[in-house]
Parts: C-alpha cells; sequence; structure tokens
C-alpha cells in the first residue's frame, strides 16, 4: 500500500464500478486535480486503484441557475455559491491499474474502491512508479468512447515524460508512443490523430 | 390515492366564477380604501388624533400609526454604503409528534454572516437544539403544539444573532429575520412560558440596540391590513362613530392600497409606527415601525414587501435610507424573483427534511435502554402513511 501521508487528497468516492470511479470535492480542493492526472485510491484491503482524471464537472442547483440570470452578485456571494454550499465538483477518474502487496498491475482490480474512500494524487514517485511497470494500461485509455481520448494521452504523458526523464529514463517517452502506434495499427485514422494530438509534446 | 379530477373539473368553473367575484370585491374595497388614504393624507392632524384616540380606547389594536412623513411619501432608492454587515437568521422545527416513537422536538437554526465589500466568503453557522422534555411538555402534560415550538425557534434565532454579532464586524450591521420583528403575535401561546420567551427577545433586542445593529424583519407577500384599521379609524372618526378598527368592508392587504403610489423599483413608502394593543402583550416590547418597499426590478409589475425595524432605528438620521438601500440590493441579488439572497441561504441552512427527523429519532432511540426502547412504538397510523 502507498504512504499516504506523502500524497495530496482531494477527494471522496462518490461511485464507482471496475473500470471508473467518481470523487467528490470541495471548490477549495480544485486547485490541485487537473485533467490527465494520474490518482490513487486506497481500499480498506492495502489495495491501491490508480486512475487518470478523464473529466472534472462543476455541478449547479435551482439556486445557482437562478444567481447565473442575475443582473449583479456580490463577489461574496459567488464565493458563497463556491466554498459554502454543498455541491460538490466531481472528479470522473479512469481506472488504468492497482497495486496489492507492492505489486503494480496493470489490469482493472478486482473490486472497485466504495463510497467515501478518500482520492489522493500521485505524486513524482509515484507516477514513476506506475508508469515503469510498461505501456499496457494504454489499453484502457484507448478503449475510451466518447471522449476526448487524444488530449488524455497528450495530459498523461507528459506529466508521464516529465517524471521518467527526471528519474533518468529519458527513453520513456518515444518507447510509449511505439507502444500506442502498435496498439493503434489497425486503426489508421485513429492513430493519425493521436499522433497529431503528441506532436505537441515534440 | 389519485385526485378525482372529473369531480376537479366539474367544480372548477363554479370556482373560477367565485374568484372573479371576490377579486370584483377586492377592487372595490381598494378604490375606497385608495379614496380614505388620500383624504387622510390632506387631514393629517385628524388621523392622528383619530389613532391616538383609538390607542386610549381600544384594548385590542394592531393598525399603522403615520409618523412625521407625509402618508402619501413614495421615496427613491438611496445609494448604498460601500461595506456593510448583513446576518440573516432562519430557523425551521421538528415538532413532537404523539404518533412518532419517541416524542421530541427539535430547532434549527441557520445563520449566515456576510461582510460585503470584503470580498471574502459569508460565514454560515447551524445550531441544532434538541428541547428538553420539559420544554416539550405543557403544564397540562400534554405536548405543546406548533405555535409554541415556533416560539423558541424565534427565540433561537435571535440568540444566534446576538451571539454572531462582533466588534469586529463592518458597519453598519444589520440583521434580517423572516416574518414580523415581534414574537407575541403567536395567538395561542398563554402563561408563564411565551412570557418568559417575550422577556428573553425583549433583553436581545435591547442589547442589540445599544451596539448600534440594526434589526430587520422582511416580510414577503404581506397579507396584512395595518393601513386598512388606520383608515377604518379614520372613518368612523371623520363619521362621528364609536372607534372600531375592524371593519369587515375595509380589510384589504396594504400593499393593494399602496402599489399604486410604490411604482417605481425600489421605492418605499411612508414609515409608520406597528400600534399593537393586545392582552397578550407583554409590558415591555421594542416599538417596531416598517414601510413598505417596492423589490421589483419592472415598473409594470410592482413586488410589495413590508420591512419592519425598531422604531428607535427611523430616529437616527441616515439610517432608514441605509436599510432602505441595502435590503433593495440584497433582494436583487435573485432579481427575477426578488428576496434577500441572504436569508434565502439561512433558510437552506436550517431547514429540516423528513428523513433527517427519522434519523434524529433513530440517533435517541440508540441512546435509550433496551428495555425502555421496546415500549417507544411509532402509531400504525404514521407507520402506513410512511408506506405510501
Amino acid at each position: 500500500m502507498s504512504d499516504s501521508s506523502r500524497s495530496i487528497p482531494i477527494g471522496k468516492l462518490l461511485r464507482a464500478d471496475n473500470s471508473q470511479f467518481v470523487a467528490g470535492c470541495r471548490v477549495r480542493e480544485l486547485e490541485t486535480p487537473a485533467f490527465g492526472s494520474l490518482v490513487r485510491a486506497s481500499l480498506e484491503d492495502q489495495t491501491d486503484v490508480y486512475g487518470l482524471i478523464t473529466n472534472i464537472s462543476i455541478n449547479d442547483d435551482g439556486l445557482v441557475r437562478q444567481l447565473v440570470s442575475g443582473v449583479s452578485i456580490p463577489g461574496e456571494y459567488t464565493a458563497d455559491n463556491r466554498y459554502n454550499r454543498n455541491l460538490p465538483v466531481e472528479i470522473h477518474v479512469l481506472t488504468i491499474g492497482f497495486s496489492r502487496d507492492g505489486q503494480i498491475h496493470h489490469q482493472l482490480p478486482p473490486r472497485p474502491p466504495l463510497s467515501l474512500d478518500q482520492l489522493f494524487l500521485c505524486d513524482s514517485e509515484e507516477v514513476a512508479r506506475f508508469t515503469s511497470h510498461g505501456y499496457s494500461y494504454l489499453r484502457h485509455i484507448l478503449r475510451l468512447v466518447d471522449q476526448p481520448v487524444e488530449e488524455l494521452l497528450v495530459a498523461h504523458l507528459s506529466q508521464a515524460r516529465r517524471v521518467q526523464d527526471s528519474v533518468g529514463r529519458p527513453d520513456w517517452y518515444e518507447a510509449a508512443c511505439q507502444r500506442l502506434i502498435v496498439l493503434l495499427r489497425d486503426d489508421y485514422p485513429r492513430l493519425t490523430q493521436v499522433l497529431d494530438a503528441l506532436s505537441e509534446l515534440e | 390515492m389519485p385526485l378525482n379530477y372529473a369531480q376537479l373539473e366539474h367544480s372548477r368553473g363554479q370556482f373560477a366564477a367565485q374568484y372573479a367575484a371576490w377579486q370584483a370585491e377586492l377592487n372595490n374595497r381598494a378604490s375606497i380604501l385608495k379614496g380614505l388614504f388620500s383624504e387622510a393624507a390632506a387631514k393629517p392632524d385628524l388621523l392622528r388624533q383619530a389613532i391616538e384616540e383609538a390607542e386610549q380606547q381600544l384594548t385590542n389594536l394592531y393598525l399603522a400609526k403615520p409618523t412625521d412623513e407625509p402618508i402619501l411619501t413614495h421615496k427613491g432608492l438611496p445609494c448604498t454604503p460601500a461595506s456593510y454587515t448583513l446576518i440573516a437568521a432562519d430557523g425551521s422545527q421538528i415538532v413532537p409528534s404523539r404518533h412518532r416513537a419517541l416524542q421530541f422536538g427539535v430547532v434549527n437554526v441557520g445563520l449566515i454572516k456576510a461582510h460585503i465589500g470584503s470580498g471574502e466568503a459569508p460565514e454560515i453557522r447551524v445550531e441544532t437544539e434538541l428541547l428538553a422534555l420539559d420544554q416539550i411538555q405543557t403544564a397540562e402534560g400534554t405536548l405543546i403544539g406548533e405555535d409554541e415550538v415556533a416560539l423558541l425557534r424565534d427565540l433561537a434565532e435571535r440568540k444566534l444573532i446576538r451571539q454572531a454579532v462582533s466588534p469586529d464586524d463592518l458597519e453598519p450591521v444589520i440583521t434580517l429575520t423572516d416574518g414580523p420583528l415581534d414574537v407575541f403575535y403567536r395567538s395561542t401561546i398563554q402563561g408563564d412560558r411565551g412570557q418568559e420567551v417575550q422577556r428573553e427577545v425583549f433583553e436581545i433586542d435591547q442589547d442589540l440596540r445599544r451596539r448600534g445593529v440594526v434589526t430587520a424583519g422582511y416580510i414577503d407577500k404581506p397579507g396584512s391590513a395595518m393601513l386598512s384599521r388606520m383608515l377604518a379609524i379614520f372613518q368612523c372618526k371623520r363619521q362621528g362613530l364609536p372607534l372600531e378598527s375592524n371593519n369587515h368592508e375595509l380589510n384589504l392587504s396594504d400593499r393593494f392600497i399602496l402599489q399604486e403610489i410604490l411604482r417605481l423599483p425600489g421605492e418605499r413608502s411612508a414609515i409608520f409606527e406597528a400600534i399593537t394593543r393586545s392582552a397578550r402583550k407583554p409590558a415591555s416590547s421594542l416599538p417596531v415601525a416598517f414601510f413598505y418597499l417596492n423589490v421589483s426590478n419592472d415598473e409594470n409589475e410592482p413586488c410589495l414587501v413590508r420591512l419592519e425595524f425598531p422604531l428607535w432605528v427611523s430616529e437616527v438620521p441616515g439610517l432608514v435610507d441605509m436599510l432602505h438601500a441595502v435590503i433593495y440590493k440584497e433582494a436583487q441579488v435573485l432579481d427575477s424573483h426578488p428576496y434577500p439572497y441572504l436569508l434565502h441561504r439561512s433558510h437552506e441552512l436550517a431547514v429540516v427534511k423528513r428523513v433527517e427527523a427519522d434519523e434524529i429519532e433513530v440517533m435517541l432511540q440508540s441512546q435509550l435502554d433496551p428495555e425502555i426502547r421496546l415500549h417507544q412504538q411509532r402509531s400504525n397510523k404514521d407507520y402506513l402513511k410512511g408506506l405510501s
């Protein structure tokens, strides 16, 4: 199980299944999580479930909709709605692997995290550890439907490349791209889109 | 069981006809009252004399008394101060019910305090009080009702407001509660208990006055006929009849009398003193004044509310203007349905839902000795209602 004391808690689980989960957080906690970041939910049975943030959504309610149509809202009341009212920001996470007894697996976990389990943002060391264990987790990303897969790959590979460069593995990113080419070899249009998006990292 | 729509279909035509006749009657009353209002405005001394005589003669009275301002006054919106503190509190309650497994009562108060001009998020507080068993039982041993719990809720609101006011608050400090400022109007409360609460409320009022805090009660869609009763007294005086304020033919909500006078958004009426004579009124109570305010932002759709405040506020130059501007601005935050934002938020913080009441009951039951718990049964009627 990972050392939670070094990780940043960013929310708590609202709902989950084996392949994805959703956590809620307050707006104040929203400064750290970012689209594509690697996150972890720690289960009571010592399993850590890893995932990538695929979406961050801001909820509304009747009062917010009423305020939106208002002519002038004092800054204090904007702050009230953001920080005081019980409208959690939802963080959607794609499950890409898990770890148990210190061993990283790029398969889906045996069971999903439970509601109110805490979600942590992985630090550089954890990102390095998870991504050093091969590239097979990329298949989970490519399986996504109706979501900005290319953008997610750019965000994740950018983070992982930075971390791997810092631990002396400058060839990691190129190998990841090679792996993507293999995985998408039968889907030329999509491969083109992915490579086009990744060209931003060059 | 669904409604019998066929039956409703049959009745709705008759309802519409009755409603139209009633509206015509109200329009007729409004027309008479507007005429009387103009006459009273032209004879301010006679009006004042009539009201003062009524105060001397009648023991049961609830009406408006003019102050120094002419009664036809309609005053435009003053400038809002750049910074101030606005505190709103609202409460909700669980009324003890013999149908529940446990007889208990809860008062829940939500308070929100904003330092307008600071840019900071308002502070919020929720205070939940489980009423003691001797609080939820009358001297006869029966359970207290809605009015008694509401009185305790009103007191809890005032107490929390007093606690929330701090020397660090940006001045001026305004507090806002929903409904009339006085609490003794709750009609069914008798005896020492009611008087004790009223005494405490009066002490809080006095304390807030010493600290210069402007307390206000906001009455949305007001139904009271304080001006109508004032005019009924005026009419009696003018006709040389014995003074009587309860004239059914002149009974009409004040807002129908004033809505043509307060046409422009943000306009307020003259300030009136609320005169109350009642056997239940405590000897020491806060003299209250009020004005009507058009909180609409559309000239064609006036929306009149009544704002009550302590009479002393009207005697301090500038305070009524400040209150007028602040409350209008506050109501404009929710401009398509003007209502003070913080008052709505305090209600949102305070409201207790049925499911929460049930959770409290389970929590209380878990603390009981199993032997006692065994004998605390929910009524069958309440159980079966919960099934539907």
